[in-house]
């Protein structure tokens, strides 16, 4: 039974100093212990720091709404109505969306937010054509470009997600999506300028993906280039 | 509601004082404590748990996941696996989503002993003891001994009553005038914090018909004379940093509801008293401190107080204007008022759990129990106590290096003739120098 000259109190067997002051225990041999009680646990509970989603969806709710707020203010007071602030607020109603949706559930739902993004950026184009002086872009123009990028970020991000895309097939697919959306804006825009679609500078993006997609499937396919070249690298 | 609809019951709703936990929760403030046996024989992880699954069918209102509703927070029933784990030096760290798989309850074992942590949305103190002594009941059941249902052991061939997950708060308040949230700030001791997710615990065992000889010779409990030892020596310590502006010191003691309300809840129900001491006023005798002390609890902690005291956070609750606000703006409201008059109202906490009585059969298994709250940033320092089998155990659990304050309480319990054993969770080449 050890006590601390110090404190006084009694100390557990074994016990090299006292946990209060740290003064050392010297005992005779023949009256040593070993250790009583259980032995410590050996393993420490660390928590791995969590982004903290809430904070993040308050933060931008704050920042959003205050400018938005104001600049409805400022133009509710200052000239006939609502007028130029309605583009503000929509504008900052489409950047608060796409900034919380990633973080609207625990689990990281790649396309759920890719589909709210989407959605909220067809309602900003949508106000913007709406509001005066109202125009008839939305339908032709903006509806087939938004959709066709949103079809093909969804195809590629679903595929890379599930390991049908790996490594260097990812470059492949992000190339391919690439010439591919730049064929959709210039058939929209030409559809909706001249009622025909004639192909020009997109093809100039297409004939430079496709060398890009064709060198990323070969060097997927033989690895061995790709790791000489890492070596060659780092030499 | 039915035995049948209880058991089918998927979801309930956060008790008054549940509610504020999830708002204030962090790192730094995990709100989590955990009880704990030590058994005479080392724990068999496969009987555990077994134990532990049977446990949870009797109590499912511990087997929930924390969820975010439009207004609320809420517990969702969950009928997934909870899995025991191995015990870890650094007790009461925070409820991680992901490692924990949302429950908010760990059971951990160690060598002979099995510890149950919770964060305290789900129970208070008395509801987590309940729980773990049924848990050891039929861990002890599984290794073939015959433990009867007694002494707060749960029966678990029996179906879960409603009345246990019942929120006990606003029938406890009645109709009560609500008592002023009015306290000023606080006295907090300062030290060297220590490394993120270190959290040490120095445990002192007294006997317990020692310490209560002492008490009574002061004409105190128990409770009121550990609570007049701990602001005599946390005024001590701010005496001695010769601070130009001196603060009162408080001492937050829970007070367990179930002693002044007819209840079977195993969810919260346990409000709380504030004895203080204004340093401002001039210097007192431990003598003068106790019998503030002892003369404010037998005034503070009686049915109608509490009542009204409980009723203040019923009422803000309920309030017409409150209820429709969503939950990230409610959160930010309940963290702005916690913050105000949470832990800067009082200098730390001190809460006895009292005499923890078993069936007999289950005391010849089980060598001790233990208390201990989680780390709290805030108060920097934090004080259990729990009493059996003749033997007190006071804990102080600290997030700060120095040991100023479990010494200069127990080197003045040792003046008060009080033998104390000391032990703690730390490695011996940690412990502090002289």
């Amino acid at each position: 039974m050890p006590y601390c000259v110090r404190c006084g109190v009694e100390l557990a067997d074994g016990a090299a100093s006292c946990p209060l002051c740290g003064v050392e225990v010297v005992l005779p041999k023949t009256l040593r212990k070993p250790a009583s009680g259980s032995p410590r646990p050996q393993l420490r509970d660390v928590v791995a720091t969590e982004f903290d989603r809430k904070l993040w969806i308050q933060v931008v709710s704050a920042l959003m709404a205050i400018p938005a707020l104001g600049c409805v203010v400022i133009d509710a007071v200052s000239g006939d109505g609502l007028t130029w602030s309605l583009y503000v607020v929509a504008s900052l109603t489409a950047v608060w969306i796409c900034s919380v949706s990633p973080f609207l559930y625990r689990r990281n739902v790649v396309p759920l937010w890719i589909t709210i993004d989407a959605a909220a950026l067809l309602g900003l184009l949508y106000v913007i054509n709406a509001l005066p002086p109202a125009s008839d872009w939305f339908q032709p123009l903006a509806l087939p470009i938004v959709l066709t990028l949103f079809l093909l970020v969804l195809l590629v991000l679903g595929f890379a997600r599930r390991g049908i895309l790996r490594e260097l097939h990812k470059a492949t697919a992000a190339s391919i999506a690439l010439a591919a959306f730049c064929i959709a804006i210039e058939s929209a825009v030409d559809l909706y300028l001249t009622d025909a679609v004639r192909l020009d500078w997109s093809l100039i993006v297409l004939v430079l993906c496709v060398p890009l997609a064709v060198i990323a499937e070969i060097l997927q396919r033989r690895r061995g280039i790709v790791e000489g070249m890492k070596a060659w690298l780092r030499m | 509601m039915s035995s049948r609809a209880h058991a089918a019951r998927k979801w309930y709703p956060l008790d008054n004082a549940a509610n504020v936990y999830p708002a204030v929760q962090s790192s730094k403030r995990p709100n989590v404590f955990r009880v704990s046996a030590t058994l005479k024989e080392p724990v068999v992880p496969e009987l555990l748990q077994t134990a532990l699954d049977i446990t949870l069918r009797r109590i499912p209102s511990f087997s929930v996941r924390l969820r975010s509703g439009l207004f609320w927070h809420y517990l969702s029933h969950s009928d997934d696996p909870l899995l025991i784990q191995e015990d870890v030096v650094n007790p009461c760290m925070r409820i991680s989503h992901k490692r924990d798989k949302g429950f908010q309850i760990r059971v951990r074992y160690h060598d002979t002993r099995i510890a149950l942590e919770v964060f305290h949305s789900v129970t208070d103190g008395g509801g987590a003891m309940t729980f773990l002594k049924t848990l050891v009941a039929q861990y002890l059941t599984q290794l073939g001994h015959d433990i009867p249902a007694s002494h707060g052991v749960l029966d678990c061939s029996e179906s879960p009553r409603p009345d246990e997950a019942n929120d006990d708060f606003s029938a406890f308040a009645g109709d009560s005038s609500r008592a002023p949230r009015e306290q000023g700030r606080a006295y907090h001791v300062s030290g060297t914090p220590l490394p993120r997710h270190d959290y040490e615990i120095i445990t002192g065992t007294v006997p317990v018909d020692v310490i209560r000889a002492v008490a009574r010779r002061y004409g105190a409990s128990i409770t009121e004379y550990l609570a007049g030892v701990f602001l005599h020596i946390l005024a001590g310590i701010q005496q001695a940093e010769k601070r130009r502006r001196l603060r009162p010191v408080y001492v937050q003691v829970p007070v367990n509801l179930r002693r002044f309300h007819p209840s079977e809840t195993l969810r919260n129900f346990s409000s709380y008293v504030c004895p203080g001491i204004d340093l401002t006023q001039g210097n007192r005798t431990f003598e003068e401190t106790l019998a503030s002390v002892h003369h404010f609890m037998r005034y503070e902690v009686t049915a109608q107080k509490l009542r009204s005291r409980v009723a203040t956070n019923v009422h803000s609750e309920s309030h017409p204007l409150l209820r429709p606000v969503p939950l990230f703006l409610k959160n930010q409201a309940i963290a702005t008022v916690y913050n105000l008059s949470g832990p800067l109202a009082y200098s730390s906490v001190l809460t006895n759990l009292g005499v923890v009585r078993v069936p007999p059969a289950m005391h010849q298994h089980v060598e001790m129990f233990d208390f201990n709250l989680g780390p709290s940033h805030g108060t920097k320092i934090n004080c259990t106590v729990l009493g059996y089998d003749g033997k007190l155990r006071v804990s102080f659990g600290r997030v700060i290096r120095e040991t100023m304050v479990e010494r200069a309480f127990f080197t003045f319990l040792v003046r008060h003739m009080i033998p104390v054993k000391v032990e703690t969770n730390q490695e011996p080449a940690e412990c502090p120098t002289a």
